[in-house]
């Protein structure tokens, strides 16, 4: 890797055998892994671990942990004001729920079973977001040369950094609001089930009910309507889905 | 198809007004009371003509002698009676009043008026609206159902006639016998008028002439019909009667009725069966106990509901880590060298040994908690000493922590210990205890199963108790560790490393359903199991089961 510091991530999960082939793929993608078996020992590391060198960029939390639940390491590192980047591993939809509807600041999550590839992906475009924010200059769209989309209005995608911007302000999305983003901008004005965007924004093929997509769309309109873009940017289309206004 | 709906008050108002209609209809349309009237004036009215005919048989007939003879008789007659000679030739009327005679008071002259008549009453009670409404039915009868009566003959029959030969009860009576008649009478009213002729004798046996004796019927019509509207005002009232007590009926029955099915109609189309729609009723009759049945019914409906939910819940969470880890590690095939490839490949089988043990011990569970019964009973003692060998067996094979021992004792004045349970049962719980205990105890640690027989409020029970030297329940998870896949186990407390071999065998073992299976069998069987913090540390489970009868 050029970068002679690879970023660490810091694998919580108390599925023996699942954080060893994480650990695996992630060794091979050019990150650093430490692990916990449970919420204590990732709490501990974390705290363990001031040194900025030291520190992983980035946690992968598994919610349901013994001692303590990811959810709850979450909150507490939030209530400290620790910005670390989450990624939630959830197997109850109950979790994913609640993920969804708490907002405590996970900014992406998988339900398992996942793909070791997408985790790597989700696990990039998060750690390229969270550069992007705190570099100033990041804030600006992207160069001439990214796979940039014609998308409608003021809307523009960055397909290879999973990044959209409206009218110049860059949206602070996960990937999978990037994906259902994307997704409904490929034709704008057309209708696109719930299905379809099912398909597109989770592709590991994992079951979702329909509640999960309204629930990614609301947030997805909060931002673009903090970002400028009017309320109705996306619209619903009762009883099929949602489409992008042109 | 549907069957019709008839709602239960419209049944209760139908039964309720039957009983009163039913005895009422029969009064009016038996006419019992109306022919006895009938038969008792047409007696009357021979009677007096018999009399009238035997006392003007004593002399010769003339127009002077009858209408002496009926003035004698001083009108305290009721009927009309007409004297006629053998020619028929009206002699003397009792309703004509000689020029000469005095007015007579109008209630002396009211009784024997014949013929059409208007009552005193300012409104004929016939014309009331109850009588129209409540006849209705029977005039319907008369109308169109009844067999047509004799034409009779138009009424005032004989007014304006000076000869009555027409009439044929006349001329019977002046042929020397009786002679009848019945005809409508006069003004469109529905009332007849009987007349009855009877020869007055003669000696040489042909009639000196006839008494003609008639009234009309209709002031016992217009009594009957008062009768009759007496009657329908009791009817009225007791329908008024019936009626309320239909609503008290209602108001008792049919509603809390209502009510409960609009409850179970709520309770279905929420699912949320479980949380109390039915609302115990005010009375505690049968339908409070069908409502507190059905209380029951969706409460246990919820519970088992909600407890396949939370069991399909529990099994797609728990599938779901072997499945990621599986996935995960056949990703990672493609690309791993052979020693990785052997590595691999053993963790896939791992965790499909584990995802089927879940199924299996979730199966084991549903069936404990779901109602299938063993039964009993168990010697508790054999049960505890088998489980022990075995536990200690499992124990010492490599997979755990070695060289824990087992000892079973009894308390001594126990006496023979046998538990309301199946032995099987009782030893897949003991033994899950026994393999939770060994897990947690230190190596070369013990562990002690003791037996013992209580006394308790609602029987006699069997305490079986697991006593261990391990690092004991932390009271913040005292709660928990009988849920299903609960497990909490100090990290590297035996020293293991995360993610060698010995501490993934011992993770992939526990998985979380031991107690359980524990605390399934220990509530099926009507016992329970406690915890509790053993003096000088470690933990004691205590398995309390109803004692098996002697």
């Amino acid at each position: 890797m050029p970068d002679p510091t690879p970023p660490a991530v810091l694998v919580a999960d108390d599925d023996d055998n699942l954080r060893a082939s994480v650990r695996a793929s992630l060794e091979r993608e050019g990150f650093g892994v430490r692990e916990a078996r449970d919420g204590v020992e990732a709490r501990d590391f974390l705290a363990g671990a001031p040194d900025p060198a030291g520190r992983p960029a980035l946690v992968i939390l598994d919610i349901s942990m013994p001692r303590l639940s990811g959810l709850d390491l979450l909150r507490e590192l939030r209530t400290r004001g620790d910005t670390i980047p989450v990624i939630f591993l959830t197997s109850r939809d109950e979790e994913l729920d609640r993920v969804l509807g708490l907002e405590l600041g996970a900014d992406d999550y998988l339900p398992k079973p996942f793909s070791l590839r997408e985790l790597a992906a989700r696990v990039r475009a998060v750690l390229r977001r969270v550069e992007s924010r705190s570099a100033p200059a990041a804030a600006d769209p992207p160069a001439a040369g990214t796979r940039e989309s014609p998308a409608p209005g003021s809307l523009t995608l960055d397909r290879d950094g999973f990044r959209a911007f409206w009218a110049g302000t860059e949206l602070d999305l996960t990937v999978t609001e990037f994906r259902i983003l994307d997704c409904l901008a490929e034709r704008p004005g057309a209708a696109r089930t719930r299905d379809s965007i099912v398909a597109r924004a989770w592709p590991g093929g994992v079951y979702l009910s329909d509640r999960v997509v309204d629930c990614h769309v609301k947030r997805l309109r909060r931002k673009l309507r903090e970002a400028g873009a009017g309320d109705e940017a996306i619209e619903t289309v009762y009883g099929l889905g949602y489409r992008l206004r042109p | 198809m549907r069957r019709p709906r008839v709602p239960i008050v419209a049944r209760i108002l139908g039964v309720n007004a039957l009983l009163v209609f039913l005895p009422v209809a029969a009064f009016l349309s038996l006419d019992t009371y109306e022919r006895s009237l009938l038969s008792a004036l047409e007696d009357s009215l021979v009677q007096q003509g018999r009399f009238l005919a035997a006392w003007l048989g004593e002399g010769e007939l003339s127009a002077s002698r009858a209408e002496a003879v009926l003035a004698a008789l001083g009108r305290r007659h009721t009927a009309r009676l007409r004297v006629l000679d053998a020619a028929g030739n009206l002699l003397a009327d009792s309703s004509v009043r000689p020029p000469d005679a005095p007015p007579s008071a109008p209630d002396a002259e009211a009784p024997y008026r014949a013929g059409p008549d208007v009552l005193p009453e300012a409104k004929p009670a016939e014309s009331s609206w109850i009588y129209r409404l409540l006849s209705g039915p029977v005039r319907l009868w008369r109308r169109y159902l009844a067999p047509p009566s004799e034409p009779l003959a138009s009424a005032d029959f004989y007014t304006g006639k000076r000869n009555f030969l027409e009439g044929a009860e006349v001329r019977a009576a002046l042929e020397g016998r009786y002679g009848a008649a019945t005809r409508i009478s006069a003004g469109g009213q529905v009332s007849v008028t009987l007349y009855s002729a009877l020869p007055v004798p003669s000696p040489d046996g042909t009639p000196r002439g006839a008494v003609l004796a008639s009234q009309s019927t209709y002031r016992i019509l217009a009594g009957l019909y008062r009768l009759r509207l007496d009657v329908g005002r009791i009817f009225l009232a007791g329908l008024a009667a019936s009626s309320a007590l239909s609503l008290l009926l209602w108001l008792t029955i049919s509603r809390p009725l209502r009510r409960l099915g609009i409850q179970a109609r709520a309770a279905l189309s929420l699912r949320g069966l479980a949380e109390g729609h039915f609302k115990p009723g005010a009375v505690s009759d049968e339908i409070g106990d069908l409502g507190s049945a059905l209380r029951e019914f969706s409460a246990r409906l919820g519970e088992r509901l909600s407890w396949a939910e939370d069991f399909a819940s529990d099994l797609s969470h728990e599938i779901r880590n072997p499945l990621a880890s599986i996935r995960a590690a056949a990703e990672l095939l493609p690309d791993a060298g052979p020693e990785e490839v052997r590595i691999l490949g053993d963790r896939i089988a791992r965790d499909a040994d584990r995802a089927a043990r879940i199924v299996g011990g979730l199966r084991e569970l549903s069936r404990i908690e779901g109602g299938e019964d063993g039964t009993g009973p168990a010697d508790v003692l054999a049960v505890a000493r088998n489980c022990a060998r075995f536990a200690a067996d499992r124990s010492g094979s490599g997979s755990g922590p070695t060289d824990t021992r087992i000892t079973v004792e009894a308390a001594p004045d126990a006496g023979e210990l046998r538990a309301a349970v199946s032995p099987d049962r009782l030893a897949l719980a003991l033994g899950a205890l026994l393999d939770n205990a060994v897990s947690f105890s230190p190596p070369g640690g013990e562990v002690e199963v003791r037996a013992d027989r209580t006394r308790e409020a609602d029987g006699e029970k069997i305490r079986l108790s697991v006593l261990d030297r391990g690092p004991g329940i932390p009271p913040e998870h005292r709660d928990r560790i009988f849920d299903r896949f609960f497990t909490f186990r100090p990290a590297g407390r035996d020293g293991n490393v995360p993610g060698t071999r010995a501490a993934e065998q011992q993770a992939s073992e526990h998985q979380g359903l031991g107690l359980a299976l524990v605390r399934g069998i220990a509530l099926r069987a009507g016992g329970r199991v406690e915890t509790a913090d053993r003096p000088g540390g470690g933990t004691v489970f205590t398995l309390v089961l109803p004692a098996a009868p002697r």
